[in-house]
């Protein structure tokens, strides 16, 4: 083999693998095409509304069992955090509910009403929770966890692993990091939407959620887009200032043709951010919400959130975008410290934030496609550690809107005794009965997924429902 | 320009070929000093008595770290930094994807006696930073507090003199080494701002 040296075959193999890989991304990505394209573009729109309350929210004391058997086992397990039944708000399940009596932190009137219906009305039950949802590769169970006999998700009780995981719905770990809604997009963005904005909105930066193979997610702030000469710059009229001589500069710069293929993609891909930045801005400006401003009371950082949010639903048909999902995060759940006068003041904003969100939305019409739903990095343990909680794993999830069956509890809620058939140990660690795949699998069946799709949206999903075989797996929308 | 130079192979092999006799000169000692020279029922009163090597009891590396943990001429926060440094070596020696259990104190303890991927006893049951439930404490006994922002970022607290987690005379030790101070100390919330207070 003369000529053929080691170095020779180092390279050559080196290339092949970057090459194979591209070929691979090329492959996976025309068969997304190709299946999006045999679906045809829906007609209707649709938006999924991610809620991640950083930190790790406590919610069992969120959602609480209220019946006198139930409430005495979560008050030994939650010694002096537990709430009294006095306090609680009494949610009503409806007939086809579990059956069982609950009720929500006594800071959460609005999502009280929401679950038991809107104005008093039960025929508009926009909210229902799904107990004991957390990240799994497969069913486990306590006796699986303690003999080590299954998969578990890396580094379970720490906080950016399972942030990523919520996200990701891969809790076995990514070599590259995409987002389920992300994935959700590459399937469904070329062929539902079209314009150039982003199928992805986030109002909380960037995160891995909408992160896709081939999509970009789209980054606002709560008054629209960052332009370099958006219509609403703070600079004033001046043209003189200097922000704006700079922003003119930048601009300019960017509009320029450059002979290096480098520095003429950056500014190509520049432009064309800025240039769907600014026609975000022009519409969001354009956009009179006036008349649902009163469901958004005071300006906190999370009521503004959700405001943006709204406008940024009603301008579907302008933006293009049968298919949305918007991102939003309310941080600073790790109540380690402190459980019950912190969460208690995080509890109301949250819940007046959501509530004016969905009554927003009702009144503007658009209640029946958009569906809300939260998620956090883990549930905490039920035994205090003094004045607060530790890091655990599974917890309540929330989720509203048209679609949904509100006015019940869906999962299966769990036995909160520690040291009980759902407690893993070390303080009330429950083992999640609902996985995040089942979770958001639902979501994406009602977005619009085909269920042929749904493995390589959802990798795992196949360890917990045949997607193409079995219905809506936990039941919380409707078919 | 550079030129190749041709490999010297003949040191090399002369080498190999060296350490090969003198594995097999020293695997022949061995052997006959267990007695696996002895015929069956042979008569070794000839043969000289050979005593078993005491070696001394090889000190674990995570005591070696710990060495100073708890003595009254050493601080709490060099106490926290020991700690951290066995915390951090542990997971450089198990590796894998989950080197550190990171949820109770308790589960940590046990990984590092031995309870972990590759059997591994990093720290021995009698460590100055163990008390007798199996749980590593600080130097007023009390058990420390392990928060893990990531599978390579875990804070370390004390409850300080008071032996009361969660006050003011706490110690918290973060992951890049910085402390935390003032009202940090006992935040809303350990990860990320409370911003529901504002």
């Amino acid at each position: 083999m003369s000529g053929f040296t080691r170095r020779r075959f180092l390279g050559e193999s080196s290339c092949a693998a970057v090459s194979g890989v591209a070929v691979l991304n090329t492959l996976v990505n025309l068969q997304l095409a190709q299946r999006a394209s045999a679906q045809g573009a829906p007609s209707d729109y649709k938006t999924l509304v991610c809620l991640f309350l950083n930190g790790g929210n406590d919610s069992f004391n969120w959602l609480v069992p209220r019946d006198a058997g139930r409430h005495a086992i979560y008050s030994t397990a939650r010694g002096g955090l537990a709430l009294g039944t006095g306090s609680l708000l009494p949610l009503n399940q409806t007939a086809q509910g579990d059956g069982q009596l609950y009720g929500i932190h006594p800071s959460c009137a609005g999502l009280q009403e929401l679950f038991n219906g809107l104005g008093g009305d039960t025929g508009k039950r926009r909210a229902a929770f799904i107990a004991n949802v957390g990240t799994l590769i497969e069913p486990t169970t306590k006796a699986g966890f303690l003999a080590e006999s299954v998969r578990l998700p890396r580094a379970l009780f720490s906080h950016s692993d399972q942030i990523d995981q919520w996200q990701t719905s891969v809790p076995q770990g990514m070599s590259e990091l995409t987002g389920w809604g992300g994935r959700a997009a590459d399937v469904l963005h070329a062929t539902a939407n079209t314009g150039q904005t982003a199928m992805g909105i986030s109002l909380a930066g960037n995160n891995l959620f909408q992160v896709g193979n081939t999509v970009r997610q789209f980054v606002i702030t709560a008054d629209g887009a960052l332009t370099l000469a958006g219509p609403n710059t703070s600079v004033g009229d001046d043209p003189l200032n200097p922000l704006r001589l700079k922003n003119a500069t930048q601009k300019s710069l960017i509009e320029q043709h450059y002979t290096g293929l480098m520095q003429e993609s950056f500014a190509q891909l520049t432009k064309s951010s800025l240039e769907a930045q600014e026609f975000f801005l022009s519409q969001f400006n354009g956009y009179d919400d006036s008349a649902v401003a009163g469901f958004f009371p005071g300006g906190g950082s999370l009521m503004s959130q959700f405001r943006a949010a709204a406008k940024a639903i009603a301008l579907r048909p302008q933006l293009g975008l049968k298919r949305q999902t918007i991102y939003l995060s309310l941080g600073g759940w790790d109540h380690h410290g402190e459980l019950l006068t912190t969460q208690a003041g995080m509890l109301t904003v949250l819940s007046e934030a959501l509530t004016g969100f969905q009554k927003a939305l009702d009144q503007l019409g658009l209640q029946d496609s958009v569906v809300t739903f939260t998620a956090s990095d883990f549930g905490r343990t039920l035994r205090s550690n003094g004045r607060g909680t530790d890091h655990a794993w599974g917890g309540n999830a929330f989720a509203m809107g048209g679609p949904v069956l509100g006015g019940r509890v869906h999962g299966v809620f769990p036995d909160l005794a520690l040291e009980g058939p759902d407690d893993v140990g070390y303080g009330g660690r429950l083992v999640p009965k609902v996985s995040v795949d089942a979770f958001f699998g639902e979501m994406l069946d009602w977005f619009g997924v085909p269920a042929s799709s749904m493995e390589m949206v959802l990798p795992n999903v196949g360890n917990f429902y045949q997607p193409t075989v079995t219905g809506r797996p936990v039941g919380f929308l409707a078919v | 320009m550079s030129r190749k130079v041709p490999r010297q192979r003949s040191g090399g092999t002369l080498g190999v070929k060296w350490l090969i006799v003198v594995g097999m000169l020293v695997t022949v000692r061995v052997w006959m000093i267990s007695g696996g020279g002895k015929e069956e029922g042979g008569n070794r009163s000839n043969v000289p008595v050979s005593r078993p090597v005491v070696r001394p009891e090889k000190v674990k590396p995570g005591d070696a770290i710990l060495k100073g943990y708890g003595k009254t001429e050493g601080t709490v926060q060099g106490d926290l930094t020991a700690m951290a440094e066995v915390v951090g070596n542990f997971a450089l020696l198990v590796k894998g994807n989950d080197p550190l259990p990171l949820g109770a104190n308790e589960e940590l303890a046990a990984a590092l006696m031995g309870k972990n991927a590759v059997g591994l006893e990093f720290v021995s049951g009698e460590s100055a930073a163990l008390n007798e439930k199996g749980q590593l404490v600080d130097r007023w006994g009390t058990p420390l507090f392990f928060h893990a922002r990531a599978r390579d970022e875990v804070d370390i607290r004390s409850a300080g003199p008071d032996r009361k987690m969660w006050t003011g005379d706490d110690v918290h030790r973060l992951h890049d080494g910085r402390y935390l101070r003032g009202e940090a100390l006992n935040a809303g919330s350990l990860f990320e701002a409370s911003e529901g207070a504002r």
